[in-house]
């Protein structure tokens, strides 16, 4: 027997929160309550409570078979109209706009070592010009420091960011080739920096981030300081860019950078 | 120019990080979060289903479904671990309910057996998480403990468990939703005093 709810009856679907985060709802139930949830912040912050407590009470450490990654890795080429699911976890799952052709992969994503690459070259070749044509820039590229804000926030809107149609996506990768950041810029000139491993600095140096822009990329342009110890962060640049570098300057950043990039990345 | 190979990433990366790279189709970043979150969801996923071959079978469509829809995890809803847990328990509770003969005769074990108390604190022994959520339902008034067991771990809807329980529906509707909201609480004190560490 399931009880039959009616859906205006807030009340009576709110009491519910709790057993639907358990999956210990009718399917009409559920349904109920998603409708619920979309009118109010309060009642989702509720439900993201409980389920947070529930994968606590889930959480039992064990040592799958590699078989199932085998079996996982074995199927990540596979189309991407196979469905896997038919229902889906909709207090977590409503809110994003990254579109299932991100999938699609055509992907920007030019990593690149800092000391071996060529383009490394028309960095330092150019670097003793790029201090009067930063100058000059300014009024053609216009940086500014990085707006602080949550690392969190930054980071939900990369991940959101990163599937836009004409975003662009930059790993940039250390001498070890560790991620240090990925950079996502959109369409519109406003990007995220989320830091992954940048080891903090001392306070008397910062990390700065640049755009290569100019015809061949070779252009380091300052797109913010971003502190000793960055998690994340905004930026906006206003003219066509062709890849991505930092760097570690004295505190208070450079207009021009004093020594060689710690990662660099362009986009072909 | 030529791209280098991608290279794997580091085991610093964030989760956020590491799914926006997976939206790019990067395998090996799924493969970090298999790496990072696998354990877990197949510990659930064999908990609840207590079967080998339906837990593999689980804990592939959690990934894959990662994989193929990457957006439908939201950071600002909780972690990455918190989503993939909840997709596993509700794909698990879907396994569950589907085989309605084995259900009922589980269901009917159940009346005749004592909550698992014991086999909960069990699975738990090793993780200062499971500590912390062992010393939390330890504090719980019983009613509210099973009543929550027996709908997370037994894949049962709330009605079920008042059938199970003998009590109103609403009854253990509320007392799902105190315990939950309590379990919280308890959890977070436990923590900051060191239960679990």
């Amino acid at each position: 027997m399931s009880s039959t709810i009616d859906p205006m009856d807030h009340s009576n679907v709110e009491a519910l929160l709790a057993a639907y985060a358990l999956d210990a709802v009718t399917d009409e139930e559920r349904r109920a309550v998603d409708d619920l949830l979309e009118t109010s912040e309060d009642l989702r912050a509720e439900v993201a409570d409980h389920l947070e407590v529930a994968a606590l009470l889930g959480t039992v450490p064990d040592d799958p078979p590699a078989a199932v990654w085998d079996r996982i890795a074995d199927q990540l080429d596979d189309p991407i109209s196979e469905q896997v699911f038919e229902r889906e976890p909709s207090a977590n799952a409503d809110a994003h706009t990254v579109q299932p052709g991100a999938a699609d992969r055509p992907s920007e994503v030019v990593p690149m070592r800092r000391s071996s690459s060529p383009q490394l070259g028309g960095w330092r070749l150019l670097a003793v010009a790029a201090v009067a044509l930063a100058l000059v820039a300014v009024g053609a590229l216009v940086a500014r420091a990085v707006a602080p804000t949550t690392e969190r926030d930054l980071a939900t809107e990369a991940v959101t960011a990163a599937a836009e149609p004409g975003a662009r996506t930059w790993e940039l990768l250390g001498d070890d080739d560790r991620r240090l950041a990925t950079v996502v810029l959109r369409a519109d000139g406003e990007g995220i920096l989320v830091a992954d491993d940048l080891p903090p600095l001392d306070a008397a140096r910062t990390y700065q981030l640049w755009a290569l822009a100019g015809p061949d990329g070779s252009v380091p342009i300052s797109l913010g300081v971003l502190g000793a110890n960055p998690a994340a962060a905004a930026f906006t640049a206003e003219t066509p860019v062709a890849g991505m570098a930092l760097s570690i300057e004295a505190r208070g950043g450079a207009v021009a950078p004093a020594d060689g990039p710690i990662a660099v990345a362009v986009a072909e | 120019m030529t791209a280098d190979p991608d290279p794997p990433p580091a085991e610093s990366t964030s989760d956020a990080a590491l799914v926006i790279a997976v939206a790019r189709g990067r395998q090996e970043a799924l493969a970090a979060l298999w790496r990072r979150h696998g354990g877990v969801v197949h510990g659930l996923a064999r908990r609840l289903l207590r079967r080998d071959d339906l837990a593999e079978d689980v804990s592939q469509e959690v990934f894959l479904s990662l994989w193929r829809h990457p957006e439908r995890f939201d950071p600002q809803r909780g972690s990455l671990r918190t989503f993939l847990l909840t997709t596993c328990h509700r794909r698990a509770v879907d396994v569950i309910r589907a085989e309605e003969a084995r259900r009922n005769r589980e269901l009917r074990e159940q009346l005749q057996a004592p909550v698992p108390t014991v086999e909960l604190e069990q699975a738990f022994a090793d993780a200062a998480v499971a500590e912390l959520v062992r010393h939390a339902l330890g504090q719980l008034p019983v009613e509210e403990r099973r009543a929550i067991e027996l709908a997370y771990w037994g894949g049962h809807t709330y009605q079920e468990v008042a059938r199970l329980l003998e009590q109103p529906e609403g009854t253990v509707k509320s007392r799902i939703r105190a315990g939950m909201r309590r379990l919280r609480e308890l959890m977070a004190t436990a923590d900051s005093e060191g239960v679990a560490t």
